[in-house]
């Protein structure tokens, strides 16, 4: 595969006139191509390992950066809603909806658990008003940066903050520390809305939730 | 990767082969022209007004040279050196013979200089060229230059490992595989084309020699005689140097007083005329049988006649007078053991001679290999080798104490312009500011509340704001967030503080002209990480010390040759 010289100064992280003057310099190797400087993708690759140059994977780069932006009504749609989720307190529910979402491949089930509770251990992420949003106590690399959305059969004690019974679980997963503090900015948001609360408690559909919460991030912006 | 690597080194090597063949004839050339000026002037040798040839030569050596070939002066080397350090390897093709020329005048007319030099800046210059036509890159242009170093000082005295090591030690200042190779290509092709020309001849021979013990405890005392010669030389050349400069403006007038006071000199002592090839072979044969006063004196004329000669602007080099210099210390330490010790016997004036031109050489040069591989190819033995090893290393060891840097490096250091390889000057010299800037930034008006400001540092991540007029677009200040974080929660300030109350008068700023060397030193003085670079009051971007680090560091990776 052909790179040019802006590609490479991106997979280097230096800027095109460092890459230039390499070029200038007899530093790096490249080829001629219709009068135009073009690089050789496996050739740069192997020099730089040589060098222990470490290249910045395009893909990766711009799977991080989309990760990054993600909206809070995409990451419900990745996590997607679940509705009559069965159990009789916070261990039972948290191990129903494990086992109901999917996790990427090479992410254990059992260890998202124990770091769940973990994180209720610490402290009860039921934030009040009948709605908690567990999430595992860190960050897990390898994880989708999503929310899955949980109505519960019945409410259960969830050692809340307001002592108030729970009927509704957000799940966040997340692979870094900086999307989970962005989706819980935005989904914090939407709870301080009393009328989106009710909304929840009415809420029958996933599409109907997905709708409501565009509908707020519009709003917001 | 392989493939470049490969490609690059075989047309390296064969474009080497012309360089060699380059280097070697201009020193040829050279040797020949001398031969026949010699030959020509030398009729005049016994008439009285001989000593005005040398003032003669000189003027006509200067006018070539800065009215007809209109080069700049100097030895020759040093500007190659500075042309391998920073301008990569470039030369102008009038210098591959500009020196040439003005040299053969100076010496040939009896001024006491080396064609080395001139020899060097021809054979690296003819390389310079040959490298652009074949569009080659700085750094294997740098190599071919130094290879058409080592050529031409391989092609003068038949020695192709002097050549390479002349080149490795002098020249690049380094010693590198790729640079060897292409070095020694062309340091062995000069040496052929100096076997065409003269056969394989070796240029003084010397010895055999019976070598006692005494005589290597003797080559330490003679060390020490070559480390006081060399740093005489070295001080005297470079305040005759000075002196000269500052009273004569004119080169042409400066150097013809030169030629005059090195006639003068060579009426009482015409050995120390011309490049001195001759006398070091009459020394070798034993030709000259000297007292110590004598010899001492030649040593002391030959050292005044070439500062007299090189100093005022003479174009020549100080390679061959350090030779002549050397012999005849020779020839006075032998003297002188002989006469302290009469019934010992030592090994001879040859071999002391020998040792003598390989200790001036390598305190001057302060390239003791090539002092040493010189010596023992120019004799053509190895038997002088242990002896050559001590004279040279502690001659050279001592005179590190009192000069640090070579004759030819000592202009260099002197403006900092010395950058070796991989040094830190030299990589940081190599990296541009317009590199290192980084232009994501979000101005800020003065005028603005702070509560405007707050919604910027929310949605933005950037930690320090340059406020811009927006009038003018002019720069204004700098606001780092740090500095302000304490307000940031006082709602009661968000309506009565502006931005520009915020302002941090003590920012420095760093401007596209500022050495990068200054910038790291503002950083080290304990400034922020963060620099902003402002150009014409115009605001361009900011200079972090962590990107000069990353930068840095990739810019030393690859320097480096696997």
């Amino acid at each position: 595969m052909e790179l040019e010289i802006k590609d490479v100064a991106r997979l280097m992280d230096l800027p095109e006139i460092t890459i230039m003057r390499w070029i200038r310099q007899g530093k790096i190797p490249f080829r001629i191509k219709n009068g135009r400087y073009v690089f050789d993708k496996e050739e740069l690759i192997s020099w730089a390992k040589l060098h222990n140059i470490i290249l910045k994977e395009e893909d990766e780069e711009i799977a991080k950066r989309e990760d990054e932006e993600i909206t809070l009504s995409e990451a419900i749609k990745r996590g997607g809603v679940y509705f009559g989720l069965k159990g009789n307190n916070v261990y039972e529910v948290l191990r129903n909806a494990v086992n109901m979402i999917q996790l990427p491949e090479g992410v254990d089930k059992e260890m998202v658990f124990e770091k769940l509770i973990q994180r209720e251990e610490l402290c009860s992420t039921g934030i009040g008003e009948g709605v908690a949003i567990p999430h595992p106590r860190h960050p897990i690399k390898g994880l989708k940066n999503m929310i899955a959305v949980f109505f519960l059969e019945k409410e259960i004690d969830y050692h809340a903050l307001d002592n108030k019974p729970v009927f509704v679980l957000f799940l966040i997963l997340t692979s870094s520390t900086k999307v989970h503090l962005r989706l819980l900015s935005k989904l914090s948001f939407c709870l301080r809305k009393k009328d989106f609360i009710s909304f929840l408690r009415r809420c029958k559909s996933a599409q109907e939730l997905i709708k409501k919460i565009e509908e707020l991030e519009k709003s917001e912006k | 990767m392989i493939s470049f690597h490969r490609d690059e080194r075989i047309k390296l090597i064969i474009i080497a082969v012309f360089v060699g063949i380059g280097g070697g004839l201009a020193s040829q050339l050279l040797d020949k022209s001398l031969e026949l000026g010699r030959e020509i002037l030398f009729r005049y040798k016994n008439e009285w007004y001989f000593f005005i040839f040398p003032a003669i030569g000189a003027i006509f050596s200067s006018i070539f040279l800065i009215y007809i070939f209109k080069d700049v002066g100097g030895h020759g080397v040093p500007e190659v050196i500075y042309s391998v350090t920073k301008r990569g390897g470039l030369l102008r093709l009038r210098s591959s013979f500009s020196r040439l020329v003005s040299c053969a005048f100076t010496i040939a007319s009896g001024g006491s200089a080396g064609p080395e030099s001139p020899v060097v800046i021809s054979g690296a210059s003819i390389a310079s060229n040959i490298a652009c036509f074949f569009r080659m890159k700085d750094r294997q242009r740098i190599a071919l230059v130094a290879g058409g170093s080592a050529a031409a000082i391989a092609s003068i005295f038949n020695a192709p490992v002097a050549g390479i090591a002349f080149s490795l030690e002098a020249i690049l200042g380094e010693w590198t595989t790729t640079n060897l190779v292409t070095i020694a290509v062309a340091s062995a092709i000069g040496t052929e084309v100096c076997r065409i020309f003269h056969g394989n001849q070796i240029p003084f021979k010397g010895g055999p020699f019976v070598i006692t013990n005494l005589d290597l405890i003797a080559c330490i005392g003679l060390s020490f005689f070559s480390f006081i010669s060399s740093l005489f030389f070295m001080r005297l050349l470079r305040h005759i140097r000075h002196v000269s400069n500052r009273f004569i403006s004119s080169m042409v007038i400066r150097s013809g007083i030169g030629g005059l006071l090195v006639g003068v000199i060579g009426m009482f002592l015409p050995d120390v005329l011309g490049e001195g090839y001759e006398p070091i072979r009459n020394v070798i044969y034993g030709h000259y049988s000297y007292g110590i006063i004598i010899s001492l004196l030649l040593v002391i004329g030959k050292i005044v006649a070439t500062c007299f000669t090189i100093g005022t602007g003479g174009i020549g080099g100080i390679f061959a007078p350090c030779l002549v210099v050397g012999s005849f210390l020779g020839l006075f330490y032998y003297k002188l053991l002989v006469f302290l010790f009469p019934s010992i016997h030592w090994a001879g004036q040859a071999y002391f001679s020998l040792l003598g031109m390989a200790g001036v050489l390598s305190g001057v040069i302060q390239a003791p290999m090539t002092g040493i591989f010189l010596i023992t190819e120019i004799t053509g033995g190895y038997e002088v080798l242990v002896s050559v090893v001590l004279v040279s290393v502690i001659s050279a060891s001592l005179i590190r104490f009192f000069e640090p840097f070579s004759v030819y490096h000592q202009e260099l250091a002197a403006r900092g312009e010395l950058l070796r390889p991989r040094t830190d000057r030299r990589i940081l010299s190599e990296l541009n500011i317009l590199e290192l800037i980084d232009r994501n930034y979000y101005p800020l008006r003065p005028d603005m509340r702070l509560r405007e400001f707050i919604e910027i540092i929310k949605n933005t991540d950037y930690d320090f704001f340059p406020v811009i007029d927006p009038k003018t677009n002019q720069y204004i200040g700098l606001i780092h967030v740090d500095d302000i974080r304490a307000y940031l929660f006082d709602p009661n300030l968000y309506d009565t503080i502006l931005v520009e109350e915020l302002i941090d008068p003590d920012t420095p700023v760093v401007s596209l002209e500022d050495e990068l060397k200054d910038i790291i030193n503002l950083f080290d003085y304990g400034h922020d990480a963060t620099l902003p670079v402002v150009q014409d009051k115009r605001f361009i971007g900011f200079i972090y010390k962590s990107k000069i680090l990353d930068h840095y560091r990739k810019e030393l990776i690859v320097e480096e040759e696997i």
